[in-house]
């Protein structure tokens, strides 16, 4: 019996695919880590919005109202301070007596008080004493919430803090950091560490800990003291009786001093937070999205190409087809039809893929003790549809150029004997289209940054990144055309080099320009990108520590360890510093908060070293008369602001001093980020030295010399949340937060490199599939399989140069166009790291190698016989 | 005369078991030094595999080739590539040559591959002896078919190799070209003292050599030497009739 089937097409699809899994795999495998992308972004995206959802229903739960101090027209005090320099949280607070008069406004259950500052757990660990945090999270220090109606701390072992020497400990710090109950444990909040036991540890909402941060919590009192708010609460929770009127009560709170007190509604602040972390999310969520539309991009580059490949492999199968009687539609629909299956094997591996990526991703964050919010991972059924779609149309579109000429083959094709090679079309019109779309792409560029184009709407930034898209299009279409005067460029060397073989390779590469620019082209993607951030990081570090080198002059600096986690420097420092005799030269510079025209202001005070120590510029007055008792010094910045001259009189109200005035007597800019904007000379004004605690510290030594550093180390070592950095530790902490970004931009755009591999595995294999009667009379007339697998990766090492340069080139190029572009906003330092650049390109060569492998290995075990046999 | 090349007991079948193929059947032969053999048959007669296996392209199921004393059916693939390299020239029936290189890169290619420079004085004696030397710096496609086939015969004749493997030489070409590289093949043998082995149907390509041998089912069928045109003629027709 002979089979008969209804779908004799159909058939043949099926049965190629079973035949071929490896092709399949190689053709979508741009797919499915495209697809992969997009679903684990969609997926890391939702879950955290849920489980932040749930964090911040979690910090209001059970509370009504929220009373905070009025903090209006306060951050305009903050202005051109550069977010360094004094205490954050030194900011204005309620009066604890608030709370009892709360309590006693009708409706309202219950009220209490909320403390929050600085604390920073402190370990010994072989006489080195050690910073406790969960990564990069802060350090904070809270007081224990008395209220039996205050929802947020639950204790899971232990009791409550009951006196000054007792504390609770968050539970992920416990449990990172192996603490229990009745462990002693030290604790620097203010000046000075001091010693507390751990009576209980608690667990925070559903989290362990909000934002991974570590938490003591003190009893209230305790906590008031501790964290420089005696009398006082950073906020006061109330919670109303049931059947009481939420507007009412809360008029009723807000009319106790309707100027300095804020009373909000907690469920709609709950909203409110989780709104703007969403939308640090969502940006996060693009961020993903575009890679993951670079990696689709770029394969579909190599869809389209693997299946010219596949297509002309089956040419004969195809023809034989024809020659039956089968017509070019059924053809196109068959080749079709196997994409269409491809493309939703790929798309549904790729799911599962970016699922794994998506645990992966978390439990990598976890690792790093990032201490997101714990909660399941989420797909929702739009992202995994949205994903597929994407996947599925990307491919199929892709295969609908290579479906057609498969169409259109001969049916004599399958009796004659021959592979044929792509015909040759003219590459000028592409020139002249290229370079039509490019010039375009540079007058945007160039209108910029030489003021001669200004496009409506648009930032210059914007029309920066417009221009350079542009460009990026039109090169795109140009490099079929300027692949052969590139690949001349190799001839004579690679000849030297390589010999024959060389000039095979070469020669290869310029049979078919198209090809080896599209497959080039997937790389330069990978490599622009790469490069460009490349060449912005290298400048925004050359210019970080030009900055640093030009402005600091002393030879060293104290400053907290980490911005957010200490309060500052204990006075006790530069005396002991003083004290070395290597010291010559030492600054202090300190702050406090005082009032300015009814508005909270920092007032800083500096030693009068500090003008040999940090680069100023004087502005106006001289520094002499900024020595007198009632001078003030004013930075540049807001003396231009305010329009303050030399002269004037500056009434501050200084806390348990009241009003003293000053006269201007100086006007200069700092160039380091300044401490405030005011500045009184330190040693004129006592109120700066009670209890004080220092903000930066600069000095300078006899020589710098290893005693002298292990001197210093010694007398800061005793100061726990304090370092102290040579001019070299300064631009190295500035380059290393560059460092890291970088790294993580890294991250994503080695996915597009890796999917651009798979594009020179498949135009190799093509390539080598095109040449099976050369490759087959070298190795008949006495070619080693080794030298037909160099042949292939000189081959492959040509496209890879070829678009790691092209991508290299664009790189910088639009990197020095957004710099120029951002010479406003005070970035003028463009740098090109040549060895950042060079081991780039050299990653993109060994990548090209790596992924000719396959190929190559094909190519040199190619029978010969088949080869040159015609019988 | 000496012996340059023989086969001992040479078999190859194909496939496998109750499928399989004879294509030689323990063929015993030698070729003289300084000699041009042909190799005829019909279509399946096993010419071309026994062509194969003597060059080193295909390796026979049993039996041995000697090359100068050397047996060639126990070295590995390393070893029979530098042989096919170092001691044999061979010319196929199309696609002799790389598209990408010039005549003159074709022609020194065996050399460029191992490396070793090309004896100029010799390529030039060869050059000028297929009539190339205005064609030398063209790329294939600019050539004609027996241009083509000469630069091939010339390639093949480059590093003075022990044996020129010819497969077909003149199958694609018209009758003229075809007399023209023939008479080339025969008076290189007598001039520049070269060693031919060429598989041909054709009685007229076969009448240029000096030796003509038969092959039928796997097996020899007749050994002539200096045989004429109609003498082959009148062989191949006896053959056909059993």
């Amino acid at each position: 019996m002979f089979g008969f089937t209804k779908r004799p097409l159909l058939l043949i699809a099926w049965k190629n695919l079973k035949t071929y899994p490896v092709r399949i795999f190689l053709t979508t495998s741009s797919v499915i880590l495209g697809v992969a992308v997009i679903i684990a972004s969609s997926i890391f995206a939702e879950s955290n919005k849920n489980a932040f959802d749930n964090l911040f229903s979690g910090i209001y739960e059970g509370i009504d109202l929220v009373v905070q101090p009025v903090q209006e027209g306060f951050a305009e005090g903050f202005e051109g301070n550069g977010g360094q320099g004094p205490i954050s949280f030194d900011i204005k607070k309620i009066s604890d007596s608030r709370i009892k008069e709360i309590q006693q406004i009708v409706g309202v259950k219950d009220a209490w008080g909320e403390v929050l500052g600085f604390a920073q757990f402190i370990k010994v660990v072989d006489g080195e004493t050690v910073l406790i945090s969960n990564g990069f999270a802060p350090t904070f220090g809270g007081a224990w919430d008395t209220s039996p109606f205050a929802p947020q701390w639950r204790l899971t072992v232990g009791n409550p803090p009951t006196n000054t020497k007792e504390v609770v400990m968050d539970a992920v710090t416990a449990k990172n950091h192996d603490f229990t109950v009745g462990d002693k444990v030290t604790i620097l909040a203010g000046a000075t560490p001091a010693t507390f036991t751990i009576v209980g540890i608690a667990e925070f909402a559903n989290v362990g800990t909000p934002g991974g941060a570590s938490f003591a919590l003190f009893e209230f009192r305790t906590a008031q003291k501790l964290l420089d708010s005696i009398g006082e609460v950073d906020l006061i929770n109330v919670v109303i009786e049931n059947n009481a009127d939420i507007e009412i009560v809360r008029n009723l709170i807000s009319a106790l001093d309707v100027e300095n007190l804020n009373v909000i509604n907690a469920q709609e602040a709950a909203a409110e937070q989780a709104n703007s972390i969403k939308q640090g999310l969502d940006f996060f969520n693009t961020i993903l999205n575009v890679f993951a539309g670079i990696a689709i991009f770029v394969g579909a580059f190599i869809i389209q190409n693997t299946f010219r490949i596949i297509l002309l492999q089956r040419t004969k199968e195809l023809s034989l087809l024809r020659a039956l009687g089968t017509s070019k539609r059924q053809i196109y629909r068959l080749v079709i039809s196997e994409s269409l299956f491809m493309s939703i094997v790929g798309s549904g591996l790729g799911v599962g893929l970016g699922i794994g990526l998506a645990v992966a991703v978390k439990e990598g964050l976890k690792y790093f003790e990032f201490g997101l919010p714990d909660g399941p991972l989420v797909l929702t059924p739009s992202a995994a549809i949205t994903g597929i779609a994407i996947g599925i149309t990307v491919t199929v579109l892709s295969s609908i150029l290579p479906a057609r000429k498969a169409s259109q083959v001969s049916p004599l094709e399958a009796i004659r004997d021959s592979i044929s090679t792509p015909k040759r079309k003219s590459l000028l019109l592409r020139l002249l289209l290229g370079s039509m779309v490019s010039l375009f792409g540079f007058v945007t560029l160039f209108g910029v940054l030489y003021e001669f184009l200004d496009l409506p709407n648009l930032t210059s930034l914007q029309q920066v990144g417009l221009g350079a898209a542009v460009i990026f299009i039109g090169i795109s279409i140009i490099t079929p055309s300027i692949t052969k005067p590139f690949v001349l460029l190799f001839d004579k060397v690679y000849k030297l080099l390589f010999g024959i073989l060389g000039k095979l390779a070469t020669e290869n590469s310029k049979r078919t320009p198209r090809r080896t620019a599209s497959t080039a082209s997937a790389l330069m993607i990978g490599l622009t990108l790469i490069s460009l951030a490349n060449v912005i990081t290298t400048s925004f570090k050359a210019q970080a520590t030009e900055l640093v080198e030009e402005v600091v002059l002393a030879d060293y600096q104290v400053s907290a360890a980490q911005v957010f986690s200490s309060p500052g420097i204990p006075t006790g420092l530069s005396e002991e510093l003083l004290a070395l005799d290597e010291v010559t030269k030492l600054s202090r510079s300190r702050a406090t908060i005082v009032g300015f025209e009814d508005r909270p202001l920092i007032l800083g005070a500096v030693d009068e070293t500090v003008f040999d120590l940090i680069k100023t510029e004087d502005i106006a007055g001289s520094k002499e008369a900024f020595l007198k008792q009632d001078a003030i010094g004013v930075l540049k910045q807001k003396a231009e602001r305010d329009n303050i001259q030399i002269g004037d009189q500056i009434t501050l109200t200084i806390p348990e001093k009241g009003d003293q005035t000053f006269t201007v007597s100086y006007i200069f800019d700092w160039s380091t980020p300044p401490p405030a904007e005011f500045f009184l000379l330190l040693n004129n004004h006592d109120f700066f030295t009670n209890d004080s605690l220092d903000t930066e510290i600069y000095f300078n030594v006899v020589e710098k010399s290893e005693t002298v550093d292990k001197l210093i180390n010694e007398i800061v070592d005793k100061y726990p949340g304090v370092a102290v950095r040579d001019q070299d530790g300064l631009v190295e902490e500035a380059n290393n937060q560059i460092q890291q970004l970088l790294n993580v931009i890294y991250g994503f755009l080695s996915i597009s490199i890796f999917v651009a591999l798979f594009g020179i595995t498949n135009t190799l294999s093509l390539s080598v599939y095109e040449r099976t009667r050369e490759i087959g009379l070298m190795r008949a007339i006495g070619t080693y399989r080794k030298q037909i697998r160099r042949m292939i990766f000189i081959e492959s090492s040509i496209i890879s140069i070829f678009g790691a340069f092209l991508g290299t080139s664009l790189g910088i190029f639009f990197a020095w166009s957004l710099i120029q572009a951002l010479a406003d906003e005070g970035f003028s330092v463009f740098r090109v790291s040549l060895s950042q650049t060079i081991l780039w390109i050299a990653i993109a060569i060994v990548a090209g190698v790596i992924a000719a492998i396959l190929p190559a290995i094909k190519a040199s075990r190619q029978n010969i016989l088949e080869a040159i046999s015609y019988e | 005369m000496n012996k340059i090349i023989s086969s001992k007991n040479l078999t190859k079948t194909y496939g496998e078991k109750e499928t399989s193929v004879i294509a030689l059947n323990e063929i015993n032969i030698e070729f003289e030094e300084n000699q041009f053999t042909a190799i005829m048959g019909p279509s399946g007669s096993g010419k071309s595999t026994l062509l194969h296996c003597l060059a080193g392209l295909d390796r026979p199921t049993s039996g041995q080739i000697f090359l100068k004393g050397t047996d060639i059916s126990t070295l590995n693939d390393k070893q029979l590539t530098k042989m096919r390299r170092d001691s044999f020239g061979f010319i196929f029936q199309a696609f002799n040559l790389i598209p990408t290189l010039t005549a003159e890169e074709n022609i020194s290619l065996p050399a460029s591959i191992s490396g070793k420079k090309p004896d100029q004085e010799w390529i030039k004696e060869v050059v000028k002896a297929v009539d190339i030397g205005d064609r030398l710096t063209h790329r294939p496609n600019e050539l004609s078919g027996g241009q083509q086939q000469r630069v091939a015969a010339a390639r093949a004749m480059a590093t003075k190799p022990e044996v020129i493997f010819a497969d077909e030489p003149s199958g694609n070409l018209d009758s003229k070209s075809s007399k023209e590289l023939l008479t080339f093949m025969k008076s290189v043998v007598e001039t520049l003292s070269q060693t031919i082995i060429m598989v041909t149907h054709d009685p007229f390509a076969a009448s240029f050599a000096e030796r003509v041998v038969m092959l039928k089912d796997g097996k020899i069928a007749s050994d002539l030497l200096k045989p004429s045109h109609e003498a082959i003629i009148a062989e191949i027709a006896s053959l056909s009739e059993v």
